[in-house]
């Protein structure tokens, strides 16, 4: 037996087309008679739509059409697909109605700064950026709301008219009557009100979409950046503009970021086939760096009153939370998700903990929409806990690791059931935790602690531990339980060539993630087909299986569940053909690394691509069996797989300008069995890259208008590398019984302990109980200043 | 609209420039283009014509007069500003300030005119040129202006040279960056003249984004006749803050804070320096 390839840092196949600048981005897209698409957004955040004049924009020279609001009125609004409150959800998906839906252009009314209020398409992009320019609109502004509590208060504006009290809807989770028994009767009780600021994903590349109409075949082809092709073309194709599904291909080239980002049915694409077809060509469409802020999807903004109940001795006995998310102006097609539930379902994080309560209004407010980015939804919950575990350890006098540690979910609670609903499949929390401190090396913290001093430094370090939710399905449970209308199985149609060389088609959706590398490494592993030799075909829904997408960790272990069960099938054929080829029976077979031998007479065999030939020449074939090596699997997991680590940041801070400097982070994750640990380190790397912005800098602003106050790359602060520490980190390795092959997700887990763990280093080195995020300068300056 | 076609001029006398200035069409000084670039991307600027002066002889190079002043032409590279001996001999603030701009392909591009063209007023270098005293040298077609203070731009004078008298003798830059942005949230440049540990002349100048840059002269007359040791009280910047208009996100309080600490840093870096 040789190396296994499952668990080989091998090179990444994507990397050849990267490095060499021959992979093709949206941007690089260009089509035979291809005209450009330019948006007019709205200036305001709420105000009615009482005219718009063409007439100056329509004789800009090159501008071939513009379309409004009016021009639309025919298609339906974006389709919302995710409803967690099921029924009393304010917004039930199609086909039952849509009170409160997107359309692809502002109709009547805008209810965001940034929303689209025309199109025009031009001959060059310069010309679509005069006319745009030219085009008059009178607005009759209206008063806005932009936060979650300020939309629930009575006499709010409303930001529908069919949602009189802008509330989307109410999801709880837990037995609020026993936590507040349980608070009631609690030694100690801590309260505290934890937001979670509001950031944008921030990918290099802004989102793109061009789109092409043939008039002959009545064939729609669009191209963009998104995570969701076939999602984009079911809901494009069937809820929106009535095209035949057969009419809509969705094709994506290499995707430059997208973190979340990308994960939606955004209105440009809608916008860009109706285009495409009026003016019968191909019609691109490019954002700016702006977009990012203004057309692109939000994140996180979460603000919750949060309580925790225990006894003096560490033991938490109830936790309670009350949210106030907001979807912004509209809600994305999955946007109720992350609030409801991934940070309610995931507020008790690591610790078993008997009285969990969570419930959240979800609003409408006059601001851009916002969804799931890296870590969504739980990132939210696992800072209210991790934040509550700190304080009640302040409250009791107790050490916040020994607190930790008491309330861990012991190995032998497994599977756990949290009492909001997840069903934990398997972990060792201990494990990580001990393995994350004896890298922090803290008997040498006190001296350390000195040191810093006297360079003018306080030096402050913070653990924290996480679980985090990953592999969406089941879709039983995604359906019956968190409200979405689709399945969320994974799919894969493996081929085995007469030569042997295999040709898998996938239907998720790679974003930088490494899915060729991974994927192959998968049927190299099961079936012993060096990775050379293993085509991964994706990113087009024209021959491949459909399914949901790349998004919230599942690629691995769903995609690569059904790689792994397409294999066994294929390794299935294999051995009754190898029986058949060899004179022997089945039971007989024995497989290794791609050659079938006898078990009595191991001088017997035939390899898979001595088989495969067979197979395709079907000159003598077993009695009824096909043709051909090829397969198609689906593989619905029976659950998800919680994925967990300890992380320890340290930090210095300046005393005379409050400037943090992360000086070291410790990380020891479990992402259960890993395919290829390179691809995960950098996964993990950028997990904690991303934490960092969120901790330390990152935060969308609004001014009083409801305008974005830092939109550009200038004014949105995200780390640096050289602000940043070379990262330690590390694994413990616990497999999931919840996918084929043990792993469990990785690729937006690890960012789940880190801004909790910043807070606590800066809160202890400077010895303060909390500060909000983000941790700029001048708050930790003036958190210096109020100590006593 | 980002403008993308444009004519491009290179003069290479100051009469040639100033008559391509007089034109009437919307023109932009090109002077290394990177603040020209940012601004064309922002859709602040939309010419029709690029003027370049890298082709001028006398707005190009560093020039040492008897009495002790540099000239420094407009076109000069930020690179070779800091590599120039007498500069790192005799004004190390520059050396400092031009160091936390940007990186070297950065200083080779970009001309110390650049700065003064396009309002990078938040960078520290403008606030060292005034706490070194220097005098900006413009000119148009009819007129010639020796100001203390750079002009803001688009005014029809084109920015020559800038002078730099000879230095009081300690001097410093100091930052604090926005983390997110790494622009100075706030900058100090110090100048000083110490006499027996007595500071006898000093200027200082505060640079910092949403700050307009200026002389700090209640803070120089309150350090004036103190033992160079002798830290400034916060209380001298915390009324100048409070008096002036500013878009910086930082408070009045935390801007005087640290500008305070900056200050004190200064001189005590200079000292030692």
């Amino acid at each position: 037996m040789g190396t296994p390839i499952l668990g080989s840092a091998i090179k990444r196949k994507e990397d050849r087309a990267l490095l060499k600048g021959t992979a093709q981005f949206m941007a690089d897209i260009k089509l035979p008679k291809m005209v450009h698409m330019v948006f007019l957004d709205s200036p305001y955040a709420h105000a009615i739509i009482n005219s718009i004049d063409l007439s100056e924009a329509l004789a800009v020279e090159g501008v071939l059409d513009i379309i409004v609001g009016e021009d639309i009125k025919q298609y339906n609004p974006l389709p919302v697909l995710m409803n967690p409150a099921g029924k009393d959800g304010r917004f039930p998906p199609h086909p039952w109605g849509f009170p409160a839906g997107q359309t692809i252009l502002a109709v009547g009314k805008v209810r965001h700064v940034g929303e689209t209020v025309a199109a025009v398409a031009a001959t060059t992009l310069e010309a679509a950026q005069i006319a745009v320019k030219k085009i008059k609109v009178a607005y009759e502004v209206l008063p806005h709301v932009l936060d979650a509590r300020s939309a629930m208060k009575a006499g709010a504006p409303i930001v529908h008219d069919t949602i009189p009290d802008n509330i989307c809807q109410y999801v709880s989770w837990g037995n609020k009557q026993k936590t507040q028994e349980a608070i009631d009767n609690a030694e100690v009780v801590v309260k505290k009100h934890l937001p979670y600021q509001l950031v944008s994903a921030s990918p290099v590349e802004t989102r793109s979409t061009i789109a092409d109409y043939d008039p002959t075949t009545e064939d729609y082809t669009l191209w963009t950046n998104t995570q969701i092709p076939h999602i984009n073309r079911a809901a494009l194709c069937g809820l929106v503009l009535g095209i035949p599904f057969n009419k809509l291909r969705v094709i994506v080239p290499e995707v430059g970021g997208s973190y979340g980002c990308k994960g939606y049915i955004y209105n440009d694409t809608g916008i860009a086939l109706v285009m495409a077809r009026r003016l019968g060509r191909p019609v691109k469409w490019v954002d700016t760096r702006e977009g990012i802020y203004r057309r692109t999807v939000h994140a996180r903004g979460s603000d919750v009153d949060a309580t925790i109940a225990g006894d003096k001795k560490g033991k938490i006995t109830a936790l309670h939370c009350k949210n106030y998310a907001t979807l912004g102006a509209y809600s994305t097609f999955n946007g109720p998700g992350a609030p409801a539930a991934l940070t309610g379902m995931s507020v008790t994080g690591a610790y078993a903990i008997d009285n969990p309560f969570y419930e959240v209004n979800i609003s409408y407010t006059n601001r851009q929409m916002v969804g799931p980015m890296r870590g969504a939804g739980r990132t939210e919950g696992l800072y209210v806990i991790e934040r509550l575990i700190d304080l009640y350890a302040a409250e009791i006098g107790m050490d916040p690791v020994e607190v930790r540690r008491i309330n861990f979910i012991k190995n032998d609670q497994f599977p756990y059931e949290n009492g909001l609903g997840f069903t934990y499949d398997s972990g060792n929390y201990e494990l990580a935790l001990d393995q994350a401190l004896k890298k922090a090396k803290l008997s040498d913290f006190d001296k350390k602690r000195e040191d810093a001093a006297s360079r003018g430094k306080l030096l402050g370090y913070g653990v924290t531990s996480y679980v985090a939710v990953t592999g969406v399905g089941p879709s039983p449970y995604m359906h019956n339980v968190i409200g979405l209308n689709g399945g969320t199985y994974g799919t894969a149609h493996l081929r085995i060539h007469q030569s042997g060389d295999a040709q898998l088609h996938i239907g998720s959706q790679p974003h930088g993630q490494g899915h060729v590398t991974v994927f192959s490494q998968i049927v190299s592993e099961e079936l012993g087909i060096n990775t050379d030799k293993v085509e991964i075909i994706h990113s087009d829904t024209k021959g491949n299986l459909p399914i949901g997408g790349s998004y919230g960790s599942r690629s691995y272990q769903i995609e690569g569940g059904a790689i792994v069960v397409a294999c066994q099938k294929i390794k299935a054929k294999a051995i009754k053909m190898a029986a058949f080829l060899l004179a022997g029976e089945e039971d007989e077979i024995v497989h290794e690394s791609g050659n079938y031998s006898l078990a009595s007479d191991p001088s017997k065999s035939v390899t898979l691509q001595e088989i495969s030939n067979a197979l395709h020449n079907a000159w003598d074939l077993p009695s009824g069996m096909e043709p051909g090596l090829e397969t198609i699997a689906y593989w619905d997991p029976k659950d998800f797989a919680f994925p967990f680590g300890s992380h320890i940041a340290f930090v210095e801070v300046d005393k005379q300008t409050g400037i943090i400097n992360l000086i070291d982070y410790i990380a020891v994750d479990d992402f259960g069995k890993v395919c290829n640990p390179g691809i995960v380190d950098g996964q993990t790397h950028g997990n904690i890259y991303a934490g960092v912005g969120q901790a330390l800098m990152e935060n969308i602003t609004f001014n009083e208008n409801g305008e974005i106050e830092n939109s550009s790359s200038l004014a949105y602060g995200s780390p640096r590398p050289s602000n940043l520490p070379m990262f330690t980190i590390a694994r413990t390795e616990t497999i999931t019984p919840n996918s084929p092959h043990g792993g469990k997700g990785a690729g937006d887990v690890a960012i789940n302990g880190v801004p909790p763990a910043i807070v606590s280093a800066v809160c202890n080195a400077i010895g303060v109980s909390h500060i909000d995020m983000p941790l700029t300068p001048e708050k930790v300056w003036k958190a210096m200043q109020a100590k006593p | 609209m980002i403008s993308t076609q444009f004519d491009y001029a290179s003069p290479t006398s100051i009469k040639e420039l100033h008559q391509l200035l007089c034109n009437e069409v919307e023109k932009a000084i090109l002077s290394g283009g990177y603040s020209l670039v940012a601004l064309l991307k922002a859709e602040k600027l939309s010419p029709q014509l690029l003027i370049s002066t890298s082709n001028i002889d006398s707005f190009n190079g560093i020039k040492a007069s008897p009495d002790g002043t540099l000239s420094i032409g407009s076109a000069t590279s930020l690179s070779e500003i800091a590599e120039h001996d007498l500069i790192r001999e005799r004004y190390p603030a520059i050396i400092e300030a031009v160091s936390l701009i940007g990186d070297r392909q950065f200083c080779n591009q970009t001309a110390i005119g650049d700065e003064y063209s396009y309002q990078s007023f938040s960078m520290g270098l403008a606030a060292v040129l005034l706490a070194y005293g220097a005098s900006f040298n413009y000119s148009n077609q009819t007129a010639q202006k020796r100001l203390k203070e750079p002009l803001m731009p688009q005014q029809e004078f084109i920015l020559e040279t800038i002078e730099l008298p000879s230095p009081l003798g300690l001097s410093s830059f100091q930052e604090v960056k926005d983390p997110a942005s790494y622009l100075p949230i706030c900058g100090i440049s110090s100048s000083l003249e110490v006499v027996n540990n007595i500071v006898t002349a000093a200027r200082f100048a505060v640079c910092g984004q949403g700050l307009t840059v200026q002389r700090l002269t209640k803070s120089e007359n309150a350090v004036i006749g103190n033992l160079v040791s002798q830290e400034l009280p916060k209380s001298v910047l915390n009324e100048y803050f409070n008096t002036i208009n500013h878009n910086s996100k930082a408070s009045n309080e935390y801007l005087a804070h640290l500008s305070t600490v900056l200050i004190n840093k200064s001189i005590g870096e200079s000292i030692k320096g």
